[in-house]
């Protein structure tokens, strides 16, 4: 099960665009306001809506979090006052949705939910969101509920994801490898106990409650459960906002390495970065049947614009690349006594 | 114009400087012949109306690249020589008297590059060569001008050198 394509119209940041996915690794970058994050939680919202007690428009709105829940405000301000126009597509059935200004609260016109439910009812989705929200994981849910905190739903469903245990029977051997390389870096297994995920450690078995674990290694253990627990099984989505955050660089070729192994059995995989060594990590640690694509999103008169490659170095619009190569000729020109 | 177009070793690319003043590829015969080869020569050398350029081509991505994995542009190694390359051709093109300010190009193509490594290269390159050195107060005259590293589409992209195109053989 994977997605194929995305159309969107006067939505948030989009005039008009339509992208075509890989099967594989979906690698989007951008600078801040060209709608990464929005396209993949529109992606996770139309994968959440394959369940029968999840509605489209309602998602989208609870993952968007417009103020008073209103879709109408997600709407691209334009001066026909055309409305949005969203479809998700997949190999075997798609979903769409329309709303304008004049839709009320989080009443946008779903089309197709039923065949996309019936086609897809199967599918496992996860969105890991830019902010560890692991450590505060305890009544996280009950407090969105109450309305005492602001978070959106794909830091409470990521809580959700972590808890489940969904695995039937013992670890395979991929598994096995996986949580073995993750576990060299967490030195440690993820536990949870009464609504608090913990670190043990080896040897003394020291429980060390999540808070104190440093952010990037609370990430990372973050994986090793979704590893662990069967949500990251052949034929379920994965979508990453910035994965490098927090992250020691010299673990990111660790990272990169276990979403190439979970693409080879049958993952697929949406990330937005604004890092030069996550994205050019993929070019190096690829092999010639990986799947990767790489999309940049970059501002245009008609909204934002997407140029997609099979290559990061032939991406022509590529703003990690730009403010990178600005530091390397600052420090060139200083090196030249200039 | 009396520059020429020249063939690269591996014959899969031509450099063409007929609109140049003059160009050569000779070095490398020339310091065989003359210093048993313990002078490092740079693949070719041309005058354009205001400049000599010096440019150096390696391509590990060609087909007929026998290990392409075996060529890392950025090691200390890799990037001495290239270093060494420059000082070397350079005793040879002063001592012909071209007085034009001197740029050298590194003209550079292998799998994994972009143009953020080829900055990263030309930074590692650049602290080699002499432009610290050219600023002590003895110095009578600038050694060089400018050091870049290119690659092929960004060489036929630049306004000083897309005079000079670089095609398939």
């Amino acid at each position: 099960m994977s997605i194929k394509k995305i159309s969107v119209e006067n939505f948030t940041v989009f005039e008009k665009l339509d992208i075509d996915f890989s099967k594989g690794i979906n690698v989007f970058i951008g600078e801040n306001g060209t709608g990464k994050t929005h396209i993949i939680k529109l992606l996770y919202s139309a994968c959440q809506a394959v369940r029968k007690d999840i509605s489209f428009s309602h998602k989208l709105v609870k993952v968007f979090k417009p103020d008073d829940l209103k879709i109408s405000r997600l709407v691209r301000k334009n001066p026909g006052d055309l409305g949005a126009n969203i479809k998700v597509i997949s190999e075997s059935a798609a979903i769409s949705t329309k709303f304008s200004k004049l839709t009320k609260k989080w009443d946008a016109e779903v089309f197709s939910e039923e065949k996309w439910e019936r086609q897809l009812g199967d599918l496992t989705s996860t969105f890991i969101p830019a902010k560890e929200i692991l450590s505060n994981a305890w009544n996280l849910e009950a407090a969105v509920d109450k309305n005492n905190v602001d978070f959106d739903d794909t830091y409470v469903d990521i809580v959700t994801s972590a808890k489940i245990d969904i695995t039937s029977g013992r670890d395979t051997t991929d598994r096995k490898k996986y949580l073995a390389i993750l576990q060299k870096i967490t030195t440690g297994k993820v536990t949870i106990e009464k609504e608090k995920f913990y670190l043990i450690k080896p040897g003394n078995q020291a429980k060390i409650e999540f808070q104190l674990v440093a952010e990037g290694i609370r990430k990372i253990a973050l994986l090793w459960q979704l590893i662990k627990n069967g949500t990251l099984e052949k034929g379920s989505i994965l979508f990453w906002d910035e994965p490098e955050a927090n992250i020691n660089p010299v673990h990111i070729p660790v990272i990169v390495e276990m979403l190439l192994e979970l693409q080879r059995n049958g993952v697929q995989i949406f990330i937005a970065t604004h890092d030069y060594i996550f994205a050019k990590y993929f070019e190096v640690k690829r092999k010639a049947a990986d799947d990767v694509m790489f999309f940049s999103l970059y501002e245009s008169p008609n909204g934002v614009q997407c140029e997609r490659n099979i290559y990061f170095k032939d991406i022509k619009k590529n703003s990690i690349v730009k403010a990178f190569n600005a530091l390397l000729d600052e420090v060139y020109d200083k090196n030249l006594g200039e | 114009m009396a520059g020429t177009i020249h063939k690269e070793e591996n014959q899969v690319y031509q450099f063409d400087f007929s609109s140049a003043v003059w160009s050569t590829d000779k070095l490398n015969s020339l310091f065989n012949n003359t210093v048993a080869s313990i002078l490092s020569d740079v693949d070719f050398v041309a005058e354009t109306d205001s400049d000599i350029l010096f440019v150096e081509y390696k391509n590990s991505n060609i087909a007929s690249a026998s290990n392409p994995n075996a060529f890392v542009p950025s090691s200390d190694k890799s990037t001495l020589k290239i270093a060494y390359k420059f000082y070397d051709s350079y005793i040879y093109i002063q001592a012909c008297g071209h007085k034009k300010p001197y740029r050298y190009i590194y003209i550079l193509e292998y799998p994994m590059g972009d143009s953020t490594t080829r900055k990263m290269i030309r930074n590692k390159i650049a602290s080699k060569l002499p432009f610290q050195l050219q600023t002590d107060g003895d110095i009578k005259q600038q050694i060089i001008s400018s050091f870049e590293v290119l690659s092929i589409d960004e060489w036929n992209n630049n306004p000083l050198y897309s005079k000079f195109p670089i095609s398939s053989a």
